[in-house]
């Protein structure tokens, strides 16, 4: 019956999609990395890995991963215990704000940091240190400290979540048996708590792992992701830039094997039920001050780029001030009258949206196979979607250039198809993610209470299942498309020609253009980060406390 | 006929076996009870019955019809879960007339049959109101009025009190039994506590690891238990280890400890053998308290513990072999602890199940 439909349709559709457009243009990298004149010699990849400019890029991003991990707890951790913990009147503000950093505008993102951060940037003028070379004299720790600042939202979403998840009577118990607040928190809150940090610190390690932007801007090269790009030039006759790419991925699968092996169990359940909320605090003057200050202290830092950039974009005359001695709003008005920027915002519109219409199709549809109907191999499944959020999109997009080639999605002909298609490979973590998060707090007894009451399956869906999720759905849906706008290295592989060019990559031309491009840039890309802003706010405000499950593995 | 007839359902979750070749028959306008401990399968072959679990053997016939593959939405039942499962995104008039929607009934009917489920249930003053705005036993009565509401010929009940506290669910005991019998509706209803079940029951099956211990009638049940197992689940039993020593003329002399004594052969399920082993039922009201020296067939012991309940008194004695129950009823004085007893059995009200 409807198994005998829905199961198979569920393997054909997962396989098609995911075996044609991600894992086979993945083969491409390996068939070239173990394949050489059509002989297998895994000797390249052996030689390459064991290399020493390997293995010290391999060491640094490894170190990096973690010092961003640390940094980004340290960040996170107090955020999470207040806003989980205690009740203030500007929390929801607060807690929207957080998640702001994760947005950055490509490109011109480092136009902000250099404004701020140059020798004779915002900060040497104000403190007199002109012309000290903050971004030169950065190295390992100053990458993993601006990645820590955009990253740290992602830690601080799972930690809130799980924080908020624990059950109060538990903690009371410890309380109760005689244990101090610091013993509570060893002994109960932090053991409950760790499968949620873990998952969310895989995935800020991997990310920070496989960054290419900010180890660029801050001139730190001996990174992986560096290396792979300096060599992606030549992925296609060069075997050592995808042997590369294999070890990344083979280094990305290992994390997530031990990590799943290991500390997958969630020790709270995913259907909490009959627990009582917690009880939230009211904060002392004194601690509400430390709250509002630490806060403002953090969103400052992280929102540095940010500012610069929206100085940037308003600035009519910048040269060895502090701030513009000028202001204008002219590159605002040159970017909504420019006819490229026009079409670059639709087209952005069109390819993120049909991307997305994908991603919440196949979000909910598999996140209900792998629930409801706990379908064979869904483990593999749930992995084989995750991959994307830890591959670097560049190893996707040259994937893609090396498959279809001369094939009819031909992305010289038109680049469309596989720019949506890509899009949305690398972006159905989010909307699977919210899906699952939603359906695995919603009793499956509900929809055969509406069976029992004689619904069919898809009047059940549609009455009973999609209105329970709804909001994570609109979240994960949000969250696609957002960072679906934000896709840099596939628009830049794909979208040759002008006329498919979606925004980031028109920022990219613009930043080319002759004598205002770069403002006009800046301009463009602070309209990005406010509509791309208000979509995170609004994502967070529709998950609530959820939002966090959408950023773990 | 309308009841419910299953036969030879088995269901197995990998390597555990929830149903094992479970046959019964579920009379028309029956208050059905499925009991057992849990992890004895009874909710599994509730679901079988509604359509959520197929079985992977046998057959459930409903009206003289297999039903085995219908679709759970083609069943026209009803069914109340353990935790309601009222949709938290509806009103509790919403809930109650989703039965309705879904049979596509005129709107002026469904409002005045969901008005009228709701005032069966004495709710309907709280229609507007979303279930997280209800107390447990609210709750449960909007579960109870979503699954009439539409008339099934058949309602299923999961544990449906067990969320209760102890008054409320004394209540609806009543208040569900009522409901049933004026509606006439065969109602199955699940449970784990003995109680409930002799309290409301028409007829029962007992559980055990997925098979059917014994069906009947509560009291049959509790006077004629087909095992150990049964009597001691349903109902407290002391259980005393007896021989056969001969069969003649209708009666059988049984020999327990240094104790004879004869009862009818209708004290055994199966006639019994001379020299055969038997346990005898002994419940703790077919104890009594006697004198030392009695010739009636007698324990010694001394009271080990004492519970009261109204004006019964149940105690724990230990004799020399085993602990007894016993419970008094005749409003005599309360015995103190540690103190030295005798007592009776009623030997007319004894069964004996094979050892």
């Amino acid at each position: 019956m409807k198994n005998r439909i829905l199961i198979p349709l569920f393997y054909a559709c997962v396989s098609l999609f995911l075996l044609a457009f991600l894992i086979y243009p993945l083969s491409g990298v390996f068939a070239r990395t173990f394949f050489f004149d059509g002989r297998f010699s895994p000797g390249i990849f052996g030689n390459t890995a064991l290399s020493p400019a390997v293995l010290s890029a391999c060491g640094n991003s490894f170190v990096l991963g973690i010092a961003t991990v640390v940094i980004s707890t340290i960040i996170a951790l107090p955020l999470s215990v207040f806003v989980s913990g205690y009740e203030f009147r500007l929390k929801v503000i607060v807690a929207g704000l957080v998640l702001v950093p994760m947005i950055m505008p490509p490109f011109v993102g480092a136009i902000g940091i250099q404004r701020i951060f140059a020798r004779y940037g915002l900060l040497n003028m104000l403190a007199g240190t002109a012309p000290f070379d903050w971004l030169g004299n950065a190295g390992l720790l100053g990458v993993a400290f601006l990645q820590a600042l955009h990253l740290f939202p992602i830690m601080y979403l799972n930690l809130t979540a799980v924080l908020s998840n624990i059950d109060p009577a538990l903690e009371e118990a410890a309380q109760s048996a005689g244990a101090g607040p610091w013993r509570v928190f060893r002994d109960v809150t932090m053991p409950l708590a760790m499968q949620g940090f873990l998952s969310g610190a895989i995935i800020v390690f991997l990310w920070s792992f496989t960054d290419l932007g900010t180890p660029l801007v801050l001139g730190f090269r001996q990174v992986m992701a560096v290396e792979i790009f300096d060599r992606a030039v030549s992925v296609n006759n060069d075997p050592t830039g995808s042997a590369m790419v294999v070890l990344v991925i083979a280094i990305t699968v290992a994390l997530m094997f031990v990590f799943k092996r290991f500390f997958a169990d969630d020790l709270l359940g995913s259907g909490s039920k009959g627990i009582r909320g917690r009880e939230l605090k009211t904060p002392s003057p004194l601690l509400l001050c430390g709250i509002y200050g630490f806060a403002t202290a953090v969103l400052a830092a992280s929102l540095l780029p940010h500012i610069g950039l929206l100085l940037t974009s308003l600035a009519g005359d910048w040269f060895m001030t502090p701030l513009p001695t000028q202001w204008t709003l002219g590159f605002f008005s040159a970017a909504a009258s420019d006819e490229n920027i026009a079409r670059a915002v639709g087209n952005s519109g069109l390819y993120s949206g049909l991307s997305t219409m994908i991603d919440i199709v196949l979000g909910v549809f598999i996140a209900y196979m792998l629930l409801r109907y706990r379908v064979r191999a869904g483990w593999l499944v749930d992995a084989t979607i995750m991959l994307p959020l830890a591959l670097p999109g560049i190893i996707l997009a040259f994937g893609y250039v090396a498959t279809f080639s001369g094939t009819f999605l031909d992305p010289l002909k038109n680049p469309v198809p596989l720019l949506v298609i890509g899009y949305a490979v690398r972006r159905l973590p989010y909307c699977f993610r919210a899906a699952y998060a939603g359906l695995s707090q919603v009793s499956v007894e509900y929809e055969e209470a509406s069976r029992v009451c004689g619904a069919s399956a898809p009047r059940t869906v549609f009455r009973i299942t999609v209105p329970l999720i709804g909001g994570s759905i609109i979240a994960g849906a949000i969250l696609s498309f957002m960072f679906a706008v934000l896709e840099v290295s596939e628009s830049m592989v794909l979208a040759v020609k002008e006329q498919f060019f979606p925004i980031t990559r028109e920022i990219y031309a613009l930043l080319t253009k002759i004598p205002d491009g770069d403002y006009v840039a800046s301009a463009l890309g602070v309209l990005c980060m406010f509509f791309l802003g208000a979509g995170i706010v609004a994502a967070s405000l529709l998950m609530g406390k959820q939002l966090g499950r959408m950023f773990r593995m | 006929m309308n009841g419910l007839e299953i036969s030879g359902v088995s269901k197995r979750f990998g390597a555990t076996v929830a149903l094992d070749d479970v046959s019964l028959t579920i009379n028309e306008h029956e208050l059905f009870f499925l009991l057992g401990p849990s992890g004895c399968g009874k909710t599994t072959l509730l679901r079988c019955i509604a359509g959520l679990c197929r079985p992977d053997a046998g057959t459930v016939r409903f009206g003289g019809n297999d039903i085995t593959n219908t679709p759970v939405d083609k069943r026209n039942m009803g069914m109340v879960f353990q935790n309601y499962s009222l949709w938290p995104h509806m009103t509790v008039f919403e809930n109650v007339a989703y039965g309705l929607k879904m049979r596509n009934r005129a709107k002026d009917e469904t409002e005045s049959r969901a008005f009228k489920a709701l005032a069966m249930v004495e709710m309907q003053g709280l229609k507007d109101r979303k279930p997280a705005a209800l107390s447990g036993g609210q709750q449960q009565r909007i579960a109870l009025a979503r699954a009439l509401v539409y008339e099934p010929p058949v309602v299923l009940l999961d544990e449906p009190l067990s969320n209760l506290d102890a008054k409320l669910r004394k209540e609806m005991r009543m208040e569900i039994r009522a409901i049933q019998k004026r509606l006439g509706v065969t109602m199955v209803y699940v449970t784990h506590d003995q109680e409930e079940a002799s309290a409301m029951a028409d007829r029962m099956a007992l559980l055990d690891k997925g098979r059917i211990v014994q069906s009947g009638t509560p009291r049959e049940i509790y006077r004629r238990p087909a095992s150990a197992f049964a009597a001691q689940f349903f109902g407290q039993a002391n259980l005393l280890a007896c021989t056969v020593a001969t069969v003649a003329e209708g009666r059988a002399a049984i020999a327990c400890g240094t104790a004879r004594f004869a009862v009818p052969l209708s004290a055994f399920g199966a006639t019994p053998v001379q020299g055969q082993r038997a346990t005898a039922v002994v419940r703790p009201e077919d104890l009594y308290w006697s004198e030392a020296g009695n010739q009636e067939p007698h324990i010694s012991g001394t009271i080990a513990g004492h519970e009261r309940s109204g004006g019964v008194h149940t105690y724990t004695i230990d004799a020399p072999k085993q602990q007894f129950i016993m419970q008094d009823g005749t409003g005599g004085e309360e015995r103190a602890i540690g103190s030295a007893v005798t007592m009776g059995i009623r030997t007319d009200r004894l069964y004996f199940i094979h050892a």
